[in-house]
Order: C-alpha cells, then structure tokens, then sequence
C-alpha cells in the first residue's frame, strides 16, 4: 500500500493507486470528501501540478488490524523543501475502503513558492459542516472517550495515552514533562523544523487559549508495536463561531516516553473553511 | 438460505458486483434468473438505470401502478417514474450512484423483499433542477431509498435525499431552495398523505406498512430505544448507552459529530425546532456487517410543532413539521458506532412555506 502511495505521489503513477481503490471509495483531503474515479484521480493529478515529482525522503507506517497511518516526506526537488502528507487508511490489504489525508500546506506553499494565500485559494471549497453546539462540559458522567476505553492497551500505555491525551483535552500542560523525553523530536502543524518538549508547551497552550469552550474528541487509536496513531479534533469557539480542527498524530515510544511526534494537519484548508479563524496565525 | 451467503458491498468492487459469481442465494420467486439474491437485484438494476442511463428500464423494474412517497411529493405510475428520473439526469447529466450498503429484509413470497439503499451521488448541475436555474457546480448527496421489491420490480418506494447538503455545495441557500422548491404545483394526494401522516405520528400510531417476517428481536429494541428515549422522551443521557465514546453521525445539511457529547448536540439542535415532537419507527430491516456486528435500517416519520428563532424560519413557528426520515446504524458490540441519517430539510422547509402560503391565502379570500 505505501509503495502504491509512494509510485503515485511522488512519480505521477496514478494507475497503481488507482488499481488499490474501490467504486465506493472515500477520499478525505482539504475538508471535502472525494468520490468517484474522476474526483479521486482529480486529487493526484492536483498533487502533481503543484508538487511536479518529488522524492520521498521519509516514511512512517503504523498498522493495526484494517487501519493504516502512513505518513510520507516529500522533498521538492528544486527547494529541497519537506512536505508531510499523513493519511488515515481502512484496507483489508488488497484495496482501500477509505482514506482520510492531511497535507502540511503551509510547508507545500513553502516548497513550491506560492504564497499562502494562493494556495488556498486552489484548494477546493470545503464541504458544508454544521457543528451543532454542545455542552462541552462532562459533568462527572464519564461520557468522554479517552485511549484507554476506546482501545484495548496494556496499562503502561493506557497510562501513557491517557496522559498524552489530558494534555489537550483537559489543558494539562504538566504532563507534557511526564510523557515526552526530554530529547522528544516533535514536529507540529505550521511549524517549519522539529520542536522540543517547551515549544510543545507554547503551543499546545496558544491554540487552546484561542478558543473558549474547546473540546478534543478522540476517533481511534491505533497501536502498532512503539508506534502509536491517533486520530483525532478540537473544537472551541472564536468569536462566538464555533471551529472544528481535525488533527492526525503520530507517536514513537521508547522506554516508557515519546521519543518522536508528528501531529499534521491542514491549515491552509481550516483557513478557506473559517476564513476568519486565528488559530494558526502568529 | 444464510443471510452471511447474501453480497455484502463494503469491500466489493463494482465490476465484481455488476457480475456476481455463484448460486442464487434466495428465492427471489418471480425475479428474473439473473439474480443472485436482493442486494444484486438492487445494484444492479440501478447501475443499468442511473449509470449507464437506461431510464426506460424503469419500465421493466418498477410497477406499473408504484407509489413513492418523499418528502417533496407523491408519484404512483412508472411514467412519472421515467419522466423524474429523466429530469434528474438533465438536470445532473453525470450523476453517479455509489452503492454504499443495501440493508434488506425479507417479507415472505407474497410481498417480496424490503430493501434500504444508501447511496452517494456524484454529480453536476448543468441544468435547471427543481432548487433553481443550472449553477454549473458539482455536488455530492446521500440518498436512502427504502423499496418493495416483488416479482422483479419495485412496487413500493420511500425516498430520503440529503438536498440541504446538496444545494449548499451549489451555491444555494438552503431557505431560497425552498421558497423555490414551494412554488412548484401542489399534489392533492401529496397533502392528503402528509396531513394523514402528521395526526398518524402525533396519535403515536403505527404505519400502515407492516409485515409478519421476523426480525431480529434486539435489532427492533435498539432502533425502538433509539426512537423512544431520544426523540419521544428527549432523554438525551441514553445516547452514552446507545453510542460509542467514539461514534460518528451524518446528519442533513453537513452536520457531522462524534463522540457522545458531539452527537448530544445534534440531536438537541433538531429537535429544538420541533420541542413536541413525536416520532414513530415505521419500519426496521437488519443485515450482518462483515462478521463484525449488524446494520440496522430504521425508516421514521416526525411530526410536532415547528419553533424556530431564525428570523426567515420564525415565521412558520406554531405549524405543523414534519419530516420522513431513515436511518442506518451500524451496530459493533451492541452499541452503535457509525450513524448515518438522510432527511430532505428543503422539501421539510418547503412545506411549512406552502401551509403558511396557503393559510394566508385562506385569511385573505375571507376578509374579502
């Protein structure tokens, strides 16, 4: 499957991706879901316009029972800039059921020196979303999925996601210093190069004080060995309009601590879905 | 006959479906020997109709007297049958229909098979539609198509489309599709079906639509619990009994959540504008998912009181709203983890425009 990702994307071999998809496939990229042989082949050939070929220069693969994270670096090869491209597989090994991607898209406007804006702009619009409100608040009912009820994992890891996951979805900074290494290679939506575990802490904490009611809602967990994948988005209110960030993150464990992160998702396409969001700006 | 023998779709390929190996699996008494069982009955026939445009084979699958009920209308003769399904692909000449799962049931050799087909379209407006003039964009839209199947065609249709979903990827206000919708001629069978349906609901009376086949017992208490303590008794706590932590729902319009907090909110935010509403599970079908868990079918109906704060919707408030619904559910460990749920809100929005229209007309021609 990651050759077939890796042929297609990073050497325009639409035909051996298109061999692994299915009639009823789903393609979620840029907050629109694709469908159909023209959309789907639409969203390589869109890839391979801005991008030209590229060479893929890093990959992470984590795998559990039908679902797949993969996550490739691809190298202009005239900026020599990276790109991470993330994407959320369903596959019984022969074909794809459903994919749900998320490009690093102010590091592809980077790559292929457009500005921002005109990337966005080439993005297509996203698909209608109502985010109905919601009490954010869990009133002591236990309501709130968290790694460890919604994934079968041994209690050094249940301890260790759970902790991770407080960090966003309870605002719990302090773990940061208990879940990652001291030495954690991290990289984050927006950010050029890897941070360190401090940086994580200004970050983590500029997003969530952009928002009032903010609420993470876990979708999966995936655990493959040390690696770890979830899939995942916050919501909160900015300006009284309430915004929705879906997020892929990657884990790397070893002894206990995240020794490696990289948590994608697509920034310039949250923009063109709130134009008047800050999120991500300074 | 198995039910697992029956074809499950999700990870089949189109030309794997459109030319199915093997035995017949049911007895499809009075089906043309070609099929295999209900499921390739049902992609097939609709593949040869909507994809390779063989409109006037709705002559040969739909019978010749065929009531479809949607929420926009009522038609029971095959020539309306073609003449929609030809204004559709004018209207939409590249319309695609994936088949996304097919949850059936059957009703005995008398009455045939139900089927419930969720469907994404893909397609483009290149002419004018019943929402307005071509917009020229392309659109997606789940669609769940509740047949009767008997003898080889359809005697006997529900169909809920996604159109608030669909006109806003056209550019088109979801109440200006409406007010557009509202203006089309009245239907007398139509009203008089909506009106019987509204005190039906409200009376908390059955549908007239049942059959004696079984259906499994815990299938019917999930989708009756789902209707009762949600949209009965608005005791929005149980969805953490019925749902996952991690559960995702589809509804009209672009509404999307998951997890229980997420999914509370969908439920409060529709039926804020229906507070007394009453609903009714008029009919449940489920099939295995891929050795997992099941999928269920529930086809519903809502009626109550509309009250809404929007300004333009406001005008409507203290009319009766009613909305015919299907829902697919699928079920892992007895709760459900994926929910799918298609209602027409234009056509929902349209008839509280016409009520209003024509009340007034009512108020006017008295004071002269």
């Amino acid at each position: 499957m990651l050759t077939a990702l890796t042929n297609t994307f990073a050497k325009g071999d639409i035909q051996a991706l298109a061999n692994k998809l299915l009639h009823s496939t789903c393609w979620q990229q840029h907050n629109v879901k694709h469908y159909g042989e023209d959309q789907l082949r639409s969203i390589v050939q869109n890839w391979l316009a801005t991008m030209g070929r590229s060479d893929v220069v890093a990959s992470q693969v984590i795998k559990q029972d039908s679902q797949i994270a993969a996550n490739l670096t691809f190298r202009h090869t005239t900026t020599n800039v990276d790109i991470n491209y993330t994407f959320w597989l369903e596959s019984n090994g022969e074909v794809i059921k459903s994919i749900v991607a998320m490009i690093d898209t102010p590091a592809l406007a980077l790559a292929t020196g457009q500005d921002e804006a005109t990337l966005t702009q080439m993005l297509p619009d996203a698909d209608a979303l109502i985010i109905a409100d919601y009490d954010q608040q869990d009133h002591l009912q236990g309501e709130l999925a968290i790694p460890s009820t919604i994934s079968a994992l041994n209690a050094d890891l249940a301890s260790l996601l759970d902790s991770w996951w407080s960090i966003w979805s309870k605002n719990q900074l302090a773990a940061i210093d208990t879940v990652y290494d001291a030495n954690a290679a991290i990289k984050l939506p927006g950010n050029e190069t890897q941070v360190n575990s401090s940086d994580l802490f200004d970050f983590v904490l500029a997003r969530l004080t952009r928002l009032s009611r903010a609420f993470a809602q876990l979708e999966q967990v995936l655990v493959d060995g040390e690696q770890v994948a979830i899939k995942w988005y916050l919501d909160g209110d900015e300006n009284g309009q309430r915004v929705r960030v879906p997020m892929l993150t990657m884990l790397s464990l070893e002894q206990g601590k995240i020794q490696q992160e990289l948590t994608t998702t697509d920034i310039l396409a949250f923009q063109k879905r709130f134009p008047h969001s800050s999120m991500f700006q300074g | 006959m198995s039910q697992q023998n029956v074809t499950q779709l999700y990870w089949k390929n189109l030309p794997e479906l459109l030319n199915p190996q093997g035995e017949k699996v049911q007895t499809l008494r009075g089906f043309d020997p070609e099929f295999v069982d209900i499921v390739d009955y049902i992609i097939r026939i609709t593949h040869r109709i909507w994809e390779q445009k063989n409109v006037g084979l709705c002559i040969d699958y739909y019978g010749e007297y065929c009531p479809v009920h949607t929420l926009g209308g009522y038609s029971d003769d095959v020539e309306t049958v073609v003449k929609n399904t030809l204004k559709t692909i004018g209207a939409f000449p590249d319309r695609s229909l994936i088949g996304e799962n097919v949850i059936w049931r059957d009703l005995g050799d008398k009455a045939g098979y139900y089927s419930s087909h969720r469907i994404t379209s893909i397609m483009t407006n290149k002419g004018p539609s019943e929402f307005g003039p071509a917009t020229g964009k392309t659109g997606r839209v789940t669609t769940i198509a509740d047949c009767i199947c008997l003898e080889n065609k359809i005697v006997y249709e529900w169909l809920m489309r996604d159109n608030s979903f669909l006109v806003k990827q056209l550019g088109i206000d979801v109440l200006d599709a409406a007010e557009h919708f509202s203006q089309l001629p009245d239907n007398d069978t139509f009203e008089q079906w909506r009106h019987n349906e509204i005190v039906r609901i409200k009376a908390g009376q059955p549908s007239e639509h049942q059959w004696l086949t079984k259906v499994d017992k815990s299938a019917v208490e999930i989708a009756n619990r789902w209707i009762e303590q949600l949209f009965n008794e608005k005791c929005f706590s149980h969805i953490a009994e019925l749902y996952h932590l991690n559960a995702k729902v589809q509804w009209p319009g672009g509404t999307e959540a998951s997890g229980i907090p997420g999914i509370k909110g969908v439920f409060i935010r529709f039926l804020a504008q229906v507070p007394d509403a009453k609903a009714t599970v008029d009919h449940v079908g489920v099939v295995d998912f891929e050795g997992q868990g099941c999928d269920i079918a529930i086809r519903w109906s809502i009626a109550g009181t509309f009250h809404s704060g929007e300004e333009r919707l406001s005008l409507y408030n203290g009319q009766d709203y009613f909305v015919l619904a299907s829902t697919h559910l699928r079920i892992i460990d007895n709760k459900i983890q994926e929910e799918w749920t298609v209602f027409d809100e234009v056509a929902a929005y349209a008839n509280l425009m016409k009520d209003f229209n024509r009340l007034n007309a009512a108020k006017g021609e008295q004071s002269c």
